[in-house]
Order: structure tokens, then sequence, then C-alpha cells
């Protein structure tokens, strides 16, 4: 009887706990009382006897050894340093991680520890710190050394006045390098010659500067065009017409990708990072501006807050005129252009698109400059006051370009989940190679957030029709007219990225196929009037997109032995590795140094493979025949309403996948059962292979679309405003984040007497003004209030947009955000992207094939999670102050 | 010493309520306030929940007779002196017999306060020979205003013609702050637009806005960081706080 209501837990006795029994017998009441509250904090008041033993074993010990004022936050301290282990349902793996965690926590993350356990750890740090910055001596004082030297050097170049004849140093260099390149070593020699570059470059990528950059620069074109050199002269196995076949295709690869390189680094080596030139104080000197915002089936309420932000921009009134470039023909277009005071310009037919909609408006307008903005492009208000200053100065300039930033993820940033964490695809181009092209006034037009001088733009017959990338050959035909480009490297407007990859990746083979079509049609290293800078950074930009075919047969390179046992690379294995591991060393720190901020190192792998295949056959089909191709319109601001992974669009990966897998499969048999003096080269092309699948494994976790339920994109902010509620209180709050309709907002946990469906008005204040706007609460959870807007007037809409995205600082801090590279993370992240990839796979493959691999992921996990773990700052709260 | 002086343009625009919740926001950032009445409406002690009944107050023991300084502090550690509750022969009696042109300078320094202490006048909007005293004494006079066209009216005469205008030192180290802004007003925001170009510099950059928690906060005899800390006047008050302490740093610095 009493056994049944004890289940049913009418009533149980209150029983004391085995290990308080334990305690209290050698401890005080007030121990107790003090274990019970840890025991609350950590395990949750449940029971559970292994846990709570090892609790106990650690509270006696911290009896012992702690002061009573550590022992009153110890158990938020476990928490926090061993982020891992969930106190309430402890294990014996456990254990482990706490040991391994302890480890680390002693040695590697004293730092913080001792902040977390405010405890003086200076003594044990001091030495540790003593060791390490020992072993580090000769090092940190050669490059101090270096770095000293070469501040004075070019300091001293600066002031350097004497006029010096280029060629002989020219000539000069030219012989050096041929000896560094061409001189053939023997395998010690070739030791210490890459182990003296592999220090030099060490050593420079610690000092920041033009110098050093250059220095590592050279560094690598040395290693590659050594091995480049290396592979033509005693690779190639003529006596063999399957490895001279297979040979041949790869060196060309290579080549083409040495090729890139050296422009890469031309291109990027000098970023000119101009800054705006002020305007003239006096406003009447000012020029007229006409803003086309051209469109074709976008949504009216991305055309409105794009033209609202264009009308609020800081500039003349009477010299401002906005337009709507309507290829929809839409009447609500046009009544919505009279009702906000702009202009509405449409056309009959649909002839060359974009280009084609911008010329017939320029026919029909009359301001001495235009501005673009693609219709979701929304421009901050200081973009002309940022941007016109140049063209008063630069009495040449035809072009002004800034950065398209874009507030939505892009596919990749969505689908990997990366988004703000690392910088995107776009990051690099218009971050340095832009900002490189700059320099040799070679910047080219992108189609939007850009202004063109009309004049200029008519005399090169308005924008180019000829081509699917219209922008940069209207560019291109600018140069070779003599007129100059600048770029504004300052986020001064921000769109929507593409939403899809299938879309991405359709907008990519329009760009590939376009400059494809320039290169032949209008090649920037033939014709007049152009700088030799400027034809190699137009070669650049084009020969770029070229990549596609090189791409593959890397990842295909590695079967032809696999497969056919054709030595594509006839040489020793330790040859092979001592002249190809340099050739990817430099190049990464290189590339490490230069783009730093803007792109992660090794992500570009799976950038250029998810594109590979894709641009491969437009690319081609345009060089043969440039007329071929249509123009397609990039598809934005769409919904994904259920995560599905895009089969069509992965289908090539897969197969690729399946051929290296083989290949894998292959190595194994050939290690085996091959004859023993290949097995270097069987491993060499494992490795290459298994490399191959992790890519095209991050190129599968990319085609795994994920959901996007908003149709408006909320942007983070960080902006004190005010609630005033309807019984006239005001509540202050922190705005986290808007968007077009609606704000996300941070209040004090304190605050309760909020409901949903209240209504308040939102006072939010730019520059000295205050602005009220109407909303309705929709949200309400724990100190975050999510609130919509209702019943805009016409003025309260501008008004809107100009305290949200047209703020002259909207997008100020977007890009500094990101740390600078870390090469080894960036692998440890991609990595991680490969083999999701695979699960993702996994997931849609049947269960017998996947059961084994589940088997072994699960054992990896678990692997990882006995590993020791970084602990972070614990997030803060939200203070009105 | 630093001397504040809060005056209204006009009696009701909150004067007040102002010296109040400043004295206290200034106290909760770890400065010495003491708070000196000398608006005869003795309203500045339900600020700090001061008994209705008692009438105690500086101008009335000195009609007394007694010790003058007879300074209150209440729960949360701020100093004040009450003005006390004078009927109006009292208070004729106060002008004619005890007031004389250097009292105020007098008591002051018979306070013998610490060079970093806050002394918070908060005087009448009207000009008498108590006012003129607390005006030529202070380093900085904070006059409130509300953004109405009667305030704005107000103001225009005044800077035809007024005491405190024709005087270059005090116009100097006089400051104006907008009080009582209606959010959802158009008009108290074009008012706003107005008084700015109209003051420049003059005008603090702070507003403060009509908020029900600021007069609950009186209702409970009490200041608003305490009755409702998490309003918006709360961050009002911080920020003129901050702005007058900065100000004050600034003008000490050799």
């Amino acid at each position: 009887m009493i056994a049944t209501k004890k289940k049913k837990g009418v009533y149980s006795p209150i029983k004391t706990p085995l290990d308080v029994i334990l305690l209290s017998i050698i401890f005080q009441p007030l121990v107790i009382q003090e274990w019970r509250n840890f025991k609350k904090i950590l395990f949750n008041d449940r029971n559970q006897l292994f846990g709570t033993f090892a609790g106990l074993f650690i509270f006696i010990f911290m009896i012992l050894f702690c002061h009573e004022s550590q022992r009153e936050n110890a158990a938020i301290f476990l928490k926090k340093c061993f982020p891992h282990i969930n106190w309430i349902t402890l294990s014996f793996a456990d254990v482990i991680r706490f040991g391994l965690q302890s480890f680390w926590l002693m040695t590697i993350q004293t730092q913080t520890a001792s902040a977390a356990l405010s405890f003086d750890l200076k003594m044990i740090l001091n030495i540790f710190n003593l060791i390490t910055s020992f072993i580090f001596l000769p090092f940190t004082a050669i490059s101090k050394g270096f770095g000293f030297v070469l501040t004075k050097i070019e300091k001293a170049s600066e002031n350097y006045q004497d006029k010096f004849d280029p060629k002989y140093y020219l000539l000069g260099i030219f012989f050096l390098s041929m000896v560094c390149l061409t001189v053939p070593f023997n395998i010690s020699a070739q030791i210490a010659f890459i182990f003296m570059l592999w220090l030099v470059a060490m050593i420079a990528r610690t000092i920041t500067g033009n110098l050093p950059k250059l220095i590592l620069i050279s560094l690598s074109l040395t290693v590659s065009t050594r091995y480049l050199w290396w592979r033509y002269t005693s690779t190639l196995n003529i006596d063999s017409s399957v490895d001279i076949f297979f040979g041949v295709i790869l060196i060309c690869a290579e080549t083409y990708t040495w090729l890139i390189l050296l422009l890469g680094y031309f291109q990027t080596a000098w970023p000119l990072q101009r800054k705006p030139t002020p305007l003239p104080e006096d406003t009447t000197l000012w020029p007229s501006i006409d803003i086309f915002i051209p469109t074709y089936n976008e949504d009216l309420s991305i055309i409105k807050t794009t033209t609202l932000a264009a009308l609020s921009m800081d500039w003349p009134e009477y010299k401002l005129h906005v337009y709507i470039l309507d290829d929809g023909r839409r009447p609500e277009f046009g009544e919505f252009a009279k009702e906000v005071n702009a202009g509405y310009i449409t056309r009959d037919n649909n002839r060359h698109a974009k280009a084609g909609n911008i010329n017939q408006a320029l026919v029909k307008t009359n301001g001495e400059y235009v501005a673009i903005f693609d219709c979701d492009h929304i421009p901050v208000r200081s973009f002309l006051q940022m941007t016109m200053g140049w063209f008063l100065r630069d009495k040449k300039l035809a072009l002004i370009q800034t950065p398209h930033h874009f507030y939505s993820p892009d596919p990749f940033e969505r689908n990997i989940g990366n988004f703000k964490k690392t910088p995107n695809e776009n990051t690099l181009f218009y971050g340095v190679v832009q900002d490189g092209n700059d320099l040799w006034n070679a910047s080219f037009f992108c189609g939007s957030c850009a202004i063109l001088h009309r004049d200029r733009l008519l005399e090169v017959g308005g924008i180019a029709v000829e081509t699917v990338t219209e922008d940069a050959h209207t560019a291109l035909r600018l140069h070779r007219k003599g007129y100059t480009s600048a770029y504004i490297n300052v986020v001064q407007a921000a769109g929507l990225a593409t939403e899809t990859l299938s879309a991405h990746i359709g907008q990519r083979i329009r760009w590939a196929r376009g400059m494809a079509q320039i290169f032949r049609v209008d090649n920037p290293l033939l014709g007049k009037g152009l700088t030799i800078g400027q034809r190699l950074c137009y070669a650049n930009a084009m020969i770029h997109f070229l990549g596609g075919i090189p791409r593959l047969i890397f990842l295909l390179a590695p079967l032809g032995f696999l497969y056919f046992h054709s030595y594509l690379i006839y040489a020793p294995t330790t040859e092979i590795l001592l002249y190809a591991l340099p050739v990817i060393v430099h190049s990464s720190i290189a590339s490490s140094y230069m783009q730093g901020k803007y792109r992660y190192s090794f992500w570009a792998e799976i950038y250029e493979t998810v594109l590979a295949w894709y641009i491969a056959r437009p690319t081609t089909v345009a060089l043969i025949n440039p007329k071929i191709g249509t123009f397609n319109v990039t598809a934005k601001g769409g919904l994904i309403k259920d995560e599905f992974f895009d089969l069509t669009i992965s289908k090539p990966y897969l197969f690729l996948i399946v051929l290296n897998l083989l290949g894998i499969g292959a190595a194994i048999y050939r290690y085996f059962l091959g004859p023993d003096n290949e097995h270097g080269t069987v491993f060499i092309n494992f490795a290459w292979t298994a490399y191959n699948l992790l890519v095209l494994g991050g190129a599968i976790s990319v085609a795994q679309e994920t959901r996007q339920v908003r149709t408006q994109h909320r942007i983070e902010v960080d902006t004190i405003v005010s609630i005033r509620k309807k019984s006239g209180h005001l509540i202050c709050a922190k705005m986290e984040d808007y968007s077009g309709s609606g704000l996300g907002l941070r209040i004090d946990s304190n605050v309760l007497n909020f409901e949903r469906n209240e209504q308040v008005h939102i006072l939010i204040s730019r520059g000295n003004r205050e602005f009220v706007f109407p909303a309705r609460i929709t949200n309400v959870n724990k100190g975050f209030l999510g609130v919509l807007f209702e019943n805009f007037t016409k003025q309260q809409e501008l008004d809107y947009i100009q305290c949200t995205y047209s703020r002259s600082d909207a997008w100020a801090t977007w890009r500094t955000d990101f740390k600078q590279d870390k090469p080894l993370t960036s692998i440890k992240a991609i990595i991680g992207v490969g083999f999701h990839g695979y699960i993702v796979l996994a997931r849609t493959l049947p269960k017998f094939i996947t059961h084994p691999f589940l088997l072994l992921g699960m054992t990896i996990a678990f692997i990882r999670s006995l590993l020791p773990k970084n602990i972070s700052d614990t997030p803060t709260t939200f203070d009105v102050r | 010493m630093r001397v504040l002086c809060v005056q209204g343009l006009q009696a009701g625009v909150g004067g007040s309520t102002i010296s109040a919740n400043l004295a206290r926001m200034l106290l909760e950032l770890n400065q010495k306030v003491l708070v000196f009445d000398l608006n005869p409406n003795n309203l500045l002690r339900l600020h700090f929940n001061m008994d209705w009944q008692n009438s105690v107050g500086w101008a009335l023991n000195l009609t007394q007779k007694k010790l003058w300084c007879a300074a209150f502090e209440c729960e949360h550690g701020i100093s004040f002196l009450p003005f006390g509750q004078l009927t109006y022969q009292t208070h004729q009696r106060l002008i004619v017999e005890y007031l004389d042109d250097n009292k105020l300078h007098y008591q002051l320094n018979s306070l013998d306060l610490s060079p970093e202490t806050w002394l918070i006048l908060n005087i009448s909007s009207d000009i008498n020979l108590l006012n003129k005293q607390a005006l030529a004494l202070s380093n900085f006079i904070l006059r409130v205003f509300e953004p109405s066209v009667a305030n704005l009216s107000l103001l225009i005469n005044s800077m035809q013609s007024n005491y405190i205008v024709n005087d270059a030192e005090l116009s100097n180290k006089s400051f104006f702050v907008i009080n009582k802004l209606i959010p959802h007003s158009e008009l108290d925001h074009e008012m706003t637009l107005v008084f700015k170009n109209l003051l420049l510099n003059k005008l603090l950059p702070i507003n403060i806005h009509f908020d029900e928690s600021i007069k609950e906060a009186f209702a409970h005899k009490t200041t608003v960081n305490i009755h409702a800390p998490t309003s918006t006047a709360v961050r009002e008050f911080r920020t003129l706080a901050i702005w007058l302490m900065s100000y004050f740093n600034r003008l000490e610095q050799p």
C-alpha cells in the first residue's frame, strides 16, 4: 500500500541523501549547507550516483585547498571551465574530459582559467611565458630587426628623388631570378633551399607593411616558378604515350594556375585605399545627379525601400532626381513613383535587358551624373557626399564604384551557417581586388552602387550591350578612351544576396560567360588606349573565370595514376613533395597575409569547386562563339519554405565523389597488392584524392538548402530607443535588429508589463531629431520584444528608412568585425564543412549503406567530445546604462 | 563647490522636478550633492519623501530665530534644505527683515562645503532678491522650459530684454533644457526644432520627455530612478547629469 502511494508521489518521506550523511560525519552543518548549494547549481538537485560522488570528491578537495571566497562561485566556475561536461548526467567518459580539460587549462588556456577562477596564477604563468619566450627569442629578435630595417628602407624610399633607369635593374633581377629558378638542386640542397625560404617567410609575415608583403610575394613566385620549371624540364615522361597525354593536360592546368597566381599578385600587391574627397562648401557648385533604379520583375516592397532611401540622400533637392526604370511596365510602380515624387521611365521593348533599360533612360534624362542602383541596393544618405568629391577633383574621371554589400546571407553563408563569422565570397573582390585595380586605374564598373559621368558614358555609346556583363565592358571602353575610374572602399549601400545556390550559380555563369565574351570580342590585351597595368588587371578578371576546366582537371588528376597507372608527374615521391609543398605553403602564407580579413585561407577552394563544373562549359562556348547565350536576371528576395537537398545542382559533384571514392579503393588496392617501390606515389595520390573528397564534401554541404522563411531580412544593430506605452510610460530599450516591417527590442528583464498585441509607439532618434512610429507588440519573451509597425503614413515610411537602412553609419562596422585570418583555424573549418557534406549525403542514402558511416561518424564525434574546449566569455546581458 | 542653479522659464514647467531628479542621479554617479530649495513653493522636499505636515525649513527657521541650516537626509542618502512652509505674512517679514544683498553668500559660506560637492539651487521663475543672489553665485544656470508656444513667446520677449540677458556674465553661464516633450505630438517636435534654431548651442542636447513615470514618481514622493529605473526618463536624467559633470570638468581644468 505504502509502496504504491510512493510511486504515485502522494507523499514521500524526506530522505537524507547518502552523500549528505557521509559529509555530516566529518563536517559541520555549515559545510553541509554549502555542499547542498553546490549540488543545486551543478546538478540541478538531481541525484545521480556517479555524478554526485564525483562532485563530492571535487567538493572535499575544494574545502581542503580553496579559500572560502573562491568556493562561493566554484560551481559556476566548474560549469564555465568545463563547458563540454554535462554535470547532470555524468558518465565515465567525463572523467577523461575532465582530465584533458584540466591539463589544457593548466598549460594552454592559463590566462582565461585564472580569470575565471579569480585566482592568481601569475607565478606559474610567468614561468611558462619565460620558457616560451626563451624558445622563440632568436625568432623574435630577427623579426624585430627585420621590421626595423624594413621600415627604414620604406621611409628612405619615400624620400628617394634621384631618377634611375629601371631597365638595368630589371635586367639584373631577371638574371638573378633565372639562376634562382632554373638551377637544379639535389635533394639535400633543395631541402636547405626551401627551409631558408620558409624561415624568411615566417619572419616576414610577422611584420606589417608593404615591403614584407612584396617579400612574401616574391618568395611565393620563386617557389612556384621553380616548381613549374622543374615540371617542364624533368617530370614529363616522353616514353609512355599515356603518361605524356595525362601529363600534358595536368601541366597545362598547372600553368594556368601559375598565371592566375602571378596576375593575382600583380593585381592585389598594393591596394590604393582611396579616401573620399570633400566637396566645396558652396552647394551651388555641386553637380546635378540622376539616380536610376532599374527593375524588371522585383516586388514593389523592394523598390519602395530603395527609392525612398535614394530620395533621402543628402544632396540639394533640385539637383537630385530619382527614376524608376521599370522594364516590367507595371502600373502600380508608376503610381508609387508619382506618390513619392520620383520619375518613372518605361519602354516598349526589353531589348538588351538592364543595359538597354539604362541606355533608354539616358536619352530621357539630363543630369550631369548618373548613379545606378540595383533595385535591392539601398543607398545610405551619405552616398553622394562620400563619392562625388572625386569627380570635382579628377577632371578625367568617368566612373566611381563603391562596394556591393549584402545584408542577407548568400547561399554559402546560409547553408554552411557562417554568416558574419567568415568573410563571404564577395568580400575579397570588394575588399582587396578592386582596391588593387584602383592603383592601376583599372577598377571597373560592377553594375550597381556606382556613379558615371553622363557625357563620357554617352561618348562610348552608353552601357555596352554586346556582352552579358555590360558593366565590365562599359568600364573597359571608358578606360580605352583615356578616362579614369575610382573605387572607394566604404560601404555606402547594401542589398540582398542571391537566395539559392542554383540562383547563385546562375549569376556566376552569367559573369563567367560575359567575361569570356569580352575576352573574345574586345580583348583587353589587344587594342588601343590601355596601360599595361590596366591590360593585366582586366585580363586577370577575365582569365580568372576560365578556371573551371583546370579545377576539374585537379579534381580528377590523381585518378590518372590510381586508375590507369599513369605517372602524370614522372619523378620520385620525395622530390615531388619537396617541390610541390613549398608552392602550397608559400602561396597560402602570402595570400593569408594579403587577404587576411577579406578571405580566409582555403575557402576559395570550396567557392571555386562549386562553380567549376558549371562555368566550364559556358566559358568554353563563349570563347569559341561569343554570340551564343542569353541574359538571365538574378532572382532575389525569395523564400525557401522547407529544407531540401538540391540534387540536380549537385549531380556533377556526386559523380566526382563516386569517381574519387573509387580512386580511394584503387589506392588501397595498389598499396597492398602493387609493387613496394610505388608506395610513395600511391600515398601522394591517396592524399590528393582525400583532399579532393573533402572539398567536394564542402560543395555538397552548400547544396543542402536550409530554410529561409522571412520575407524581410533582419539587420542587426545596437541603438537605444524608447517605447511609449498607451499609458504614457516611456520605457528604455535597445534596438537589436530591424527589418522593413518591424524591430527586435531588448528591454530590462524586470519590465514585465508588456502584452502581446499591445499598441505602442517607438521613438527613434537620428542626428538631433526624433521620430515616432506606431507599432504593435507581436512577441514577448524574457526581456525581448518583437514589434511590428502598423499604419505608417508616407512620411513615416520615409522617416523610418532614414532612421534605419539609410543611416550613414548603417554598415560601417560590418567588415571590421572580422578577425585576421588564421590558416590553421580555417583548415579546421573547411574540414568541418567537408564532413558535413557527407553527413548530408548520408541522410539521403538507404540505411544499410549509411549505417557503418554513421557509426564511424559517431565514433569521431565521441572522440572529438573528449578533446579540450576553449572557454568563451559568457554573453553579456543587457544593461540600460 | 559646483553651484548649479535650476530655474523654470515660468512656474510649472518642472524646475523642482528636474532639480530633485538631477540630484538623485548625480548621487547615483557617486557625487556629493546638497539640494538647496530657494523656491517659496517648498515643493522640492516632496520629491525626497518629507512629511506633508512637516513645515520645517531654512526660511522658517530664520524667521523663528532658530539655527537656520536644518538639513534633512532622505533614506537614499540625499541631503537637502527645504524652504519651509511660510504664511504670507511670515514671507513678507522674511523679505523685509532677514534677507539682505549678501544673505545667500553668507549662508553658503557658513555651510562650508568641500570643493567637489554639487550644490543645486532650486529657484522660482520670477526675479527677486534671493533669486538674483542665487543666479550671481552659481557657476551654471539651467533654465527649464516646455516646447510650447507660450514658452517660445516668453523666450523671445526675454531675449530682447531680461535680467539675465542684459548681464553678459549671467547669460554666458545660462543654458536651456527642454522638459515635458510629448513624444507623439508633432507640434512639440516642430517646436523643438524652432528652439534649436533659436538657441543654438545654448540648448542642451538632451530633451526630457513627458513621461508618466515622472508624474508617478512624484506621487510616490520619490524620484524616477528609484520609482521606475527602466524608464526612458532615467536615461535622460543620467545623460543630463553626465553632460553637466563633463561640463564642470572642462570648466575646472586650468
